[in-house]
């Protein structure tokens, strides 16, 4: 078995202390030294270079996200393990994007724990047991691609009136402000409001409205 | 011809020759209706044109009693602006003292009327004018039958002032509402980082001093047990600290507050909710994310409680000089100028908060489409 040796890194004096004592007694693992806060991180992280980080996600002053994000810049082959009261896929992908390897809950057991380190240790990604690669990979790609984009064959099926129209939607216009904004009937340009949900499958106005956005917007790129 | 013409002469040199007297009677009537006229008609004009003089100056007589009482400034100028009257008002206000030496446009540069024209005009015009801290509307009267101007000044000052408190007050109203908002939000924080810091910290270190010992076979069963009490009782203060005020605001920005907020609440209601964006997502001011996240916290809090919708979409839109959030369901939608009489406590606090930001806000509603609310926010402002 190889020797991991780890920073603690959590601005809870207690918490910091009890999640050290936790470790102290596993073989294999040493607590080399432990961090207050992200600055602190740094400065230990320099002096000690340890093999692996445990580090607390959100800290007042430098947070542990922005404190990792400085080192990788330094030792890109640092390996951290996040630590964290609060759930959601966001935070693992948060998590990635700045460097880091793993994110446990605080509330995490030991044998998992000690578990985690391990393989964050050999530059393997923990997210927890049912976070496999696959749904990891799943993660990065949901929220990577996450921004709603549309597709360039649209444009040409849109008329100038239509254009037009769809700007003032985009803008909260309704089928009066709109006729009255182009010297229309609100008949008129319910008609067209109708042609274009018909021509895009929309279902309803809110629609048509989340549409015109994204219209309008990928227009003004 | 020669005849003729003796003829004619003849005729004339004659004394009772009819023509000649007819003359004589038409010049002689000329000169009767002449002294008529100017011995009857011409005195009966004057005396009527005296007359209507003598009235109107009586008339004017009346009214001066009036102005010499009249609480606000009234001056008459003759036709070249040079004061000729002035109430005593006029003096206490303006320091106006001898009569007819100041002219009117020494006083009150401002006051550049045409005196002649607007005289024979007899016109009535009306401007602004501020003296000596106080506000006045000026009404110029022209009268042409006496060559005269009468000025009148309206005091409005008091009025300017009341206007004036209205909107001070509005803005210490604002003010405060924001400083017992900001106040607000700042006690959550203050209360959420305590329990954050000790119940949760404790609870975390109860539960890992648990673990640590979970070969020890006596405490085996009832350790299970007070684990599983101490993950709900984690899961409930991650709830109160979520509602408090959410650490993935700050962490992840208000686009990932929005989805945590939406994921939770689809748990707790059979309401579907999705989030998404456009363009880059931006991270905003501290301050301005808040704001924006409480904005649509209140909106989707309002979808739920009243709009019995099935579904809510929330769409972001990061474009190059603003944000745009539209929130839109399919609900019953509300009769929106019903309830921005100051009778939705929410819908005025949000369109506060926005206005704030220096955004705006917009909201659509009718029953076949639900409801769509829109706002806009310059990120310069913010």
């Amino acid at each position: 078995m190889i020797n991991i040796r780890i920073i603690i890194c959590d601005d809870h004096t207690l918490f910091r202390n009890g999640l050290a004592s936790l470790l102290r007694d596993q073989p294999g693992i040493y607590v080399i030294g432990e961090a207050v806060d992200g600055k602190d991180l740094i400065k230990k992280y320099e002096d000690l270079n340890p093999d692996v980080i445990l580090v607390d996600i959100s800290m007042p002053g430098l947070s542990g996200t922005d404190a990792v994000k400085e080192l990788k810049l330094k030792h890109p082959n640092l390996k951290a393990l996040f630590l964290t009261m609060l759930k959601g896929d966001q935070y693992i992908y948060f998590t990635l994007k700045v460097g880091g390897l793993g994110l446990v809950n605080k509330s995490i057991e030991r044998g998992e724990l000690v578990f985690a380190i391990n393989e964050v240790s050999r530059g393997r990604k923990y997210f927890g047991s049912q976070y496999d690669e696959e749904k990891i990979n799943g993660i990065l790609k949901k929220y990577e691609h996450k921004p709603i984009n549309i597709e360039p064959n649209i444009n040409d099926e849109i008329t100038d009136i239509e254009d037009k129209i769809l700007l003032l939607i985009s803008d909260g216009l309704t089928s009066v402000e709109i006729g009255e904004e182009m010297n229309l009937s609100k008949k008129t340009i319910d008609s067209h409001r109708m042609k274009i949900m018909r021509k895009f499958e929309l279902p309803n106005s809110s629609s048509l409205i989340r549409f015109a956005m994204k219209y309008t917007e990928s227009k003004s790129k | 011809m020669e005849n003729g013409l003796n003829a004619y002469k003849k005729l004339l040199e004659n004394p009772y020759n009819p023509i000649y007297f007819s003359f004589l009677f038409f010049l002689v009537f000329i000169l009767v209706v002449y002294i008529i006229y100017l011995k009857v008609i011409v005195p009966l004009k004057k005396k009527h044109e005296n007359e209507k003089k003598k009235l109107e100056i009586d008339n004017l007589r009346i009214i001066g009693a009036f102005s010499e009482s009249d609480p606000n400034p009234i001056i008459r100028t003759n036709i070249k602006g040079d004061i000729i009257h002035f109430n005593k008002s006029a003096y206490n206000l303006f320091g106006i003292k001898q009569d007819g030496k100041i002219n009117l446009h020494k006083i009150f540069p401002e006051l550049n009327y045409d005196f002649q024209k607007e005289i024979e005009n007899g016109s009535n015009l009306q401007t602004d004018l501020t003296f000596g801290g106080k506000h006045f509307s000026v009404y110029f009267y022209g009268i042409k039958t006496l060559s005269m101007a009468r000025i009148y000044f309206i005091d409005y000052t008091e009025r300017i002032n009341n206007e004036q408190r209205i909107i001070e007050s509005e803005q210490k109203y604002r003010a405060l509402t924001f400083y017992l908002q900001d106040h607000l939000e700042t006690e959550k924080e203050r209360i959420g980082l305590e329990l954050h810091d000790s119940i949760g910290q404790n609870l975390y270190l109860v539960k890992m001093k648990l673990n640590s010992c979970n070969d020890c076979d006596a405490f085996n069963r009832s350790l299970i047990e007070v684990n599983s009490t101490l993950d709900s009782t984690i899961a409930e203060l991650r709830e109160i600290l979520f509602n408090l005020k959410p650490k993935v605001l700050e962490d992840l920005g208000v686009f990932d507050a929005v989805t945590v907020l939406s994921e939770n609440l689809s748990k707790n209601f059979s309401v579907n909710g999705t989030v998404e964006y456009i363009g880059n997502p931006v991270r905003l001011e501290r301050k301005a994310e808040l704001y924006l996240f409480r904005i649509i916290q209140e909106s989707i809090s309002n979808i739920l409680r009243h709009s019995k919708a099935t579904e809510y979409h929330i769409q972001f839109v990061f474009s190059k000089k603003l944000i745009k959030v539209l929130i839109s369901d399919n609900g019953v939608g509300f009769e929106p100028e019903s309830v921005s009489q100051y009778k939705s406590y929410g819908l005025l606090n949000m369109s506060e908060r926005i206005k704030v930001l220096n955004g705006r806000m917009k909201i659509t509603s009718s029953d076949e489409d639900g409801t769509v609310l829109l706002f806009e926010l310059p990120y310069e402002a913010i």
